[in-house]
């Protein structure tokens, strides 16, 4: 699981910590701040239309009725509004929208491949991210034309004549096309759910060639079992057992699922009859470490990794067969949430300074440590490979050097001995040489257990929601002023920004860019001047310079004005199989009604400022 | 109702409008300094050749357009200010309501945005259906509706709430000699029996003359008459006589006898409608006279009494 921007806890987040202002201020800062700008905007625009004395004074008569119009919203009238919005999009027939998602799940069926390594996630990669393009234009393109239509049809003079206020024309609007995008969303959502299970679906059976009884030995007994194969289906075979006492059994886990199987007697014969495929859709429940550092060549602390050259920084590098080593700390590890010991799962990106044989997988060892006594367990070894799960159980008892007497190893608990306090770190270290693993911090959590994948895909969803709710309430609020063709631009173009937000701010505050920001790059672009080459010194560079430090501050305010429509939308988790954690999906809700908030009384003062009948 | 006869409904004070374009640029001056009162009870007429002003004084009123110069005050308050709509009411040019709602709809839709609860909401849009005949109707879509039939909900709309102040924009554009002659009927009957105060804008001079108690004549945004129409229409030198059972002598006699008095005799039949008359007139010496113009506070004040008594 990637998670590149971490979401703090909602309180901590919203009323921040002793290091950092909570959102809730910071919000509150940026809405003065865009008082104070709307209200300098809108008093030179007065003074332009009206001369200095009359300018300034309707102004402030036009601002001091729109703030009482806030506060006489009346639900009554929201609900009209509503309702009218509802009833233009169904009439306008929007739903068709969802035909044309029928038809991209039909012809999806040809680009999409069950027999793949991951199907699960190619498939739900592919329907959810169908599902939010298709319901975030609908959702943009019914909230930008429709005020827009309304008055260059006139309907509106028939509107605000009555005592509707802005806030409630601009309100209803979201309100009425949010809940045909929620209809949209959920129809395409439940499509999606039955194409993804169904297209997956498949049934092997037991390949009767392949049977062998055999008998297993354990601590409780022996068992006499039925062992084979199965016919492949999709490219794979499973393995099954069959316990002869009782008639049941399971596949191993191939591609991510595995099969029940049973024996049915249908007519006095015997049959094998394996069952649908199972655990192929999971939402696990993660534990995350609270930090990771890493150990340098010599052993000491550090708070990053290697950088192996590739220009992401989200991993860090620990080299083969050295010192080096990643450290993550754990808290809240009690023996009442994991009684039967530690189920860890590692996600190691695995790089190779040599290619040696891509499939085999690197060595590496881990090794859990008590933060206080610095207790350690004996190390174990595993074998990560690229692109997988790894998943690995530490046992509740377990061997560890006792810390006076290093040779000596003792039989310990867990909990007794290696957490302190709810506390525990777990090291890992690569032991090939000229081999390295890469690791952020999701790359090793406890799986506390598996959600349910219906929840956490209506949770995906709801992301989606929450993306759709934003860009509609952006859609009406541009056009309160804006035509048609143009509020549908300008609501694109805010989505757009969105999605590439942090990349504007990444051009406002990293202090060197290769190439130079807008105007060098654009004059080198012009000029066919490379972008290692230095630019000749002269007014041209200052100039140049000049400029794009001033645009620094351009992107800065914009890209603080916009919101970061990537991370919004979190089905990511669901196609990866984690469970959205609902702390999450609260920070989000409150990060959207963020924007949404000001946008709708933004487009209500603009509204309440606009000749109508113009 | 609050308010007693003699209360300013609307007051129009050196109103101006001049259309801009997108750059700022002046475009047309629909409105150069209007001055008007109107008074609870009233029907008043706004007359004048197409592009007037007409049009653009309701609009004003509204509040759908900003006055360039001078106010507007509706029921005291600035036209401006949402509140003033709860007691208007207001016809449009055209019908301009949503084509993919039906009659019930519309009408719905419209008391819900004056607050009105579900229960005398419904109540509301029956009696209004009813009033403007469109029951046969209500569950049609109003893109299926002609345009008379338009106008007609288009009317009930504007009476949703009850309202005491209705602003009609050329009110029987549109409808059949029965649905003018209703139109007119109800407007009088608003005004009689509850008391509503009406500005109607039209340029059918017929309309106006039936059931204007005053009017203001506009001509390229500058009014150029104003007063109570029986008294605009009294021609002083021209007496009109209608006789009926008159024997060829007895006229023949009358006519001597105005010949004897210096009097020339116009015609004995049909008088022409004069405010017709009365109406070219001004156009035509406003034409030859630009910028003389009436001032509407200045003009004595009559009593009301309506048309219909
Ligand atoms: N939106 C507008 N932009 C520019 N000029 C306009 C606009 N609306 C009206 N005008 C101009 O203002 C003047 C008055 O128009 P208005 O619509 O008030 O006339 P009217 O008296 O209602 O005419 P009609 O009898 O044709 O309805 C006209 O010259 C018209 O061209
Ligand atoms: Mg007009």
């Amino acid at each position: 699981m990637v998670i590149e921007k971490e979401i703090p806890p909602f309180w901590e987040w919203l009323l921040g910590s002793s290091q950092q202002l909570g959102a809730l201020v910071q919000w509150v800062l940026v809405m003065l701040g865009l008082l104070v700008l709307g209200m300098i905007l809108a008093t030179l625009i007065g003074i332009g239309h009206y001369g200095p004395t009359r300018g300034v004074r309707r102004t402030l008569a036009r601002f001091w009725e729109g703030c009482l119009d806030l506060i006489h919203i009346s639900p009554r009238r929201v609900l009209g509004m509503t309702r009218l919005a509802l009833q233009e999009a169904i009439r306008r027939r929007v739903l068709v929208a969802f035909l044309l998602f029928s038809v991209i799940l039909l012809f999806g069926g040809w680009f999409l491949d069950p027999e793949s390594r991951n199907p699960a996630k190619q498939y739900l990669d592919f329907v959810l991210t169908a599902t939010s393009y298709l319901v975030l234009a609908v959702a943009v393109v019914i909230s930008a034309m429709s005020l827009p239509t309304d008055i260059a049809r006139k309907t509106i003079y028939t509107v605000v004549t009555k005592p509707v206020r802005p806030i409630e024309i601009v309100l209803g609007r979201v309100l009425g096309f949010t809940a045909i995008g929620t209809l949209l969303l959920l129809l395409n959502g439940f499509a999606s759910y039955i194409f993804v299970i169904r297209a997956l679906d498949h049934r092997h059976e037991v390949d009767p060639e392949t049977l062998q009884k055999q008998t297993v030995i354990s601590d409780e007994g022996d068992r006499e079992v039925l062992r084979g194969e199965t016919t492949a289906v999709f490219k794979h075979r499973h393995r099954v057992e069959i316990d002869l006492k009782t008639g049941k059994g399971q596949t191993d886990i191939v591609r991510g699922h595995w099969h029940q199987v049973w024996i049915e007697n249908r007519g006095g014969r015997q049959h094998y009859v394996l069952g649908p495929p199972e655990g192929m859709f999971v939402a696990r429940i993660i534990h995350l470490a609270d930090d990771l550092t890493f150990l340098d060549r010599e052993g000491r602390p550090t708070k990053k990794g290697l950088n192996v050259g590739n220009q992401w920084h989200y991993r860090g590098y620990i080299e083969g067969n050295s010192r080096m080593a990643a450290r993550w700390r754990f808290r809240n590890i009690t023996p009442q949430r994991y009684p039967k010991g530690l189920p860890l799962e590692m996600t190691l990106s695995v790089f190779r300074a040599h290619k040696g044989d891509i499939e085999r997988g690197i060595l590496g060892s881990i090794v859990l440590e008590n933060p206080r006594t610095g207790m350690r367990s004996v190390a174990q070894n595993f074998i990560a490979r690229e692109y997988s799960v790894f998943q690995m159980l530490i046992p509740r008892f377990l061997k560890a050097k006792d810390p006076e007497n290093p040779d000596l190893e003792l039989e310990v608990d867990l909990f007794d001995s290696l957490v302190d306090n709810g506390e525990l770190i777990i090291e890992i270290q690569c032991l090939e040489s000229r081999q390295y693993f890469g690791m952020a911090k999701p790359d090793l959590y406890i799986k506390v257990t598996d959600g349910s994948f219906r929840i956490n895909f209506l949770k995906g969803l709801y992301t989606i929601w929450l993306q759709m709710f934003l860009m509609v309430a952006a859609g009406v609020m541009f056009s309160t002023f804006l035509n048609a063709a143009i509020a549908l631009l300008s609501a694109g173009a805010f989505t757009l920004g969105g999605i590439y937000s942090q990349q504007i701010l990444y051009l406002a505050t990293e202090e060197q860019i290769i190439g130079g920001r807008s105007f060098e790059a654009a004059y080198r672009l012009l000029t066919g001047t490379p972008i290692s080459a230095p630019l000749e010194e002269g007014p041209v560079q200052t100039l140049l310079l000049t400029l794009d430090a001033g645009m620094r501050w351009v992107y800065w305010v914009i890209g603080h004005m916009l919101p970061d429509i990537t991370s919004l939308g979190d089905v990511r988790w669901v196609t990866s199989g984690y469970d959205i954690p609902t702390n999450n999906l609260l920070v989000k809700t409150f990060v959207v009604l963020g924007f949404v908030v000001p946008l709708l009384i933004i487009g209500h003062f603009i509204l309440k400022s606009r000749e109508l009948a113009k | 109702m609050i308010g007693s006869k003699d209360e300013v409904v609307v007051e129009i004070r050196n109103l101006q409008k001049v259309y801009r374009d997108f750059w700022g640029r002046q475009k047309v001056r629909a409105l150069k300094g209007l001055d008007l009162e109107i008074r609870r009870g009233e029907i008043f007429g706004l007359l004048g050749p197409n592009g007037s002003g007409k049009t653009t004084t309701l609009k004003l009123i509204l509040g759908l357009l900003f006055p360039t110069e001078g106010e507007v005050r509706v029921f005291g308050l600035p036209a401006s200010d949402v509140r003033k709509n709860q007691r208007i009411g207001f016809l449009p040019e055209e019908s301009y309501l949503y084509r993919f709602l039906n009659a019930e709809e519309t009408l719905s839709f419209y008391a819900q945005l004056f607050n009105i609860p579900a229960r005398k909401r419904w109540q509301r849009v029956n009696e209004l259906i009813e009033l403007v005949g469109l029951g046969w109707a209500r569950r049609r879509q109003l893109r299926e509706y002609s345009k008379g039939m338009a106008r007609r909900i288009g009317l009930a709309q504007a009476l949703i709430n009850d309202p005491e102040l209705i602003l009609l924009d050329e009110p029987t554009t549109g409808l059949d000699p029965i649905g003018t002659r209703e139109m007119k009927d109800l407007i009088l009957r608003l005004r009689d029996e509850h008391g509503k105060t009406f500005i109607m804008s039209s340029h059918l001079l017929a309309d106006v003359q039936d059931v204007c108690d005053r009017i203001a004549i506009l001509h390229q945004g500058e009014l150029k008459e104003l007063g109570r129409v029986e008294d605009l229409l009294k021609v002083e030198d021209v007496t009109e006589f209608r006789v009926r059972g008159l024997s060829k002598e007895a006229e023949e006699e009358i006519k001597q006898v105005i010949a004897k008095h210096n009097g020339q005799l116009l015609s004995m039949t049909n008088p022409t409608t004069t405010l017709e008359e009365l109406f070219l007139r001004i156009v035509r010496e406003s034409e030859q006279h630009p910028g003389r113009r009436v001032v509407g506070r200045q003009l004595p004040q009559t009593t009301q009494s309506s048309k219909s008594s």
